[in-house]
């Protein structure tokens, strides 16, 4: 599961950052990228355990935000066409690849920005 | 709360790479110089030779290392990451793999992005090469690769049009800068010559088919590249 790799890099990158020094971690998970949550929280633990380093953390699921550069519309994936399993599976490892599978809703055209709800990013309370 | 963002993907990424003896990337100053063709010869005659090959086709936007190498319908497996496929004895890892033939529209923020994610996330294993295939130029994605990675060489691939010798001397100044070995490879050459690559009229039709790219003089002058690196290169 490629989730535990994703769970890896925000420990480590917990354990060695020292904004997180005694903070509750907030771990963003943008819509697009579609987390196996279970797996995700699995994996936290024991990799965890394996350190034996517990971490506080908790989970914000962002949604996705797009701008059009060619219209300027600003849209999320729940105003374009359903995407098939394939394509959603690809999103999933790169989510820069819904570039490949979304276009503008207003102007068809692919040229965006995905403003937010990409990946995992990572704040503190 | 606080607006704080932290990519915790950058941490992880030299981690990947820890096993890999040796990373080259094949780079060159201008687009249809066959750098692409070069990196499949490279990674494919490595791999003959035995040694542990990866090939990372970083040309996000154009990938073409999987047209070269006949590689269709390949994809990572998953396995507390994503393992690259095998391929001719080359574990091999595209963008071409997610995208499918659909066009990429990237700008540099989602360059950058995408190379972040997969890099975060394949695990390589142990390798005695890394070939990577760059996009043309001194672009996003070399600053990104010199970002992340702790220590590689380039193959500088030029032909003997003076732009291209050019603008090549111009750019490696940068990696000179930084101590980073370079070997330089002509391609396209009249005759051949030490550490240069002739011009093969034949190599479009072997295109796609491993077994014809071995039997091309293309293959057999790569060969000579392929013994340089081997050796440490530059
Ligand atoms: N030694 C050679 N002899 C004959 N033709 C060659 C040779 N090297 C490259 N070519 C030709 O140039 C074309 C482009 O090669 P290739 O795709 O490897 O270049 P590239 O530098 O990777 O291009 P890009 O900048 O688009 O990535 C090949 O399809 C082939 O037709
Ligand atoms: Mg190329
Ligand atoms: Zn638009």
């Amino acid at each position: 599961m490629h989730e535990w790799a994703l769970a890896e890099s925000v420990i480590k990158t917990v354990n060695e950052k020292k904004e997180f020094v005694g903070k509750k971690v907030i771990v963003y998970m943008g819509e697009l990228q579609a987390i196996d949550m279970e797996v995700f929280k699995f994996a936290m633990e024991e990799i965890s355990k394996q350190n034996k380093k517990k971490i506080d953390f908790k989970i914000v699921i962002e949604e996705s935000k797009f701008k059009c550069n060619s219209c300027g519309k600003d849209f999320s994936m729940s105003e374009v066409k359903k995407k098939s399993e394939e394509e959603k599976e690809n999103i999933h490892f790169i989510p820069e690849m819904v570039k490949a599978f979304v276009k503008c809703p207003k102007c068809k055209s692919i040229d965006f920005e995905i403003i937010k709800g990409r990946g995992v990013s990572l704040g503190y309370e | 709360m606080n607006n704080l963002r932290i990519d915790p993907r950058e941490a992880i990424i030299k981690d990947r790479m820890i096993a890999v003896k040796n990373i080259w990337l094949v780079s060159g100053f201008k687009g249809g110089i066959g750098k692409s063709l070069i990196s499949v010869a490279v990674a494919l005659g490595l791999a003959d030779k035995g040694r542990k090959v990866g090939l990372l086709d970083l040309d996000i936007t154009s990938s073409t290392d999987h047209i070269i190498l006949g590689a269709d319908n390949l994809y990572p497996r998953e396995d507390m990451g994503l393992l690259p496929p095998e391929f001719e004895k080359i574990k091999f890892m595209s963008f071409q793999f997610f995208s499918k033939s659909y066009p990429l529209g990237f700008r540099g923020n989602s360059i950058s992005n995408a190379i972040k994610e997969l890099l975060c996330v394949t695990v390589w294993g142990e390798l005695d090469f890394l070939i990577i295939d760059m996009p043309p130029g001194f672009s996003d994605t070399t600053m990104d690769v010199i970002k992340l990675f702790d220590k590689f060489s380039v193959i500088a691939v030029s032909t003997p049009s003076p732009l291209s010798k050019k603008i090549l001397e111009n750019s490696v100044k940068v990696y000179k800068d930084m101590k980073i070995g370079i070997l330089f490879v002509e391609n396209m050459a009249q005759k051949a010559k030490i550490n240069s690559i002739r011009f093969d009229p034949k190599i479009d039709k072997a295109l796609g088919d491993v077994k014809k790219i071995k039997r091309t003089q293309f293959y057999k002058d790569a060969l000579k590249i392929v013994s340089k690196i081997e050796g440490g290169g530059v």
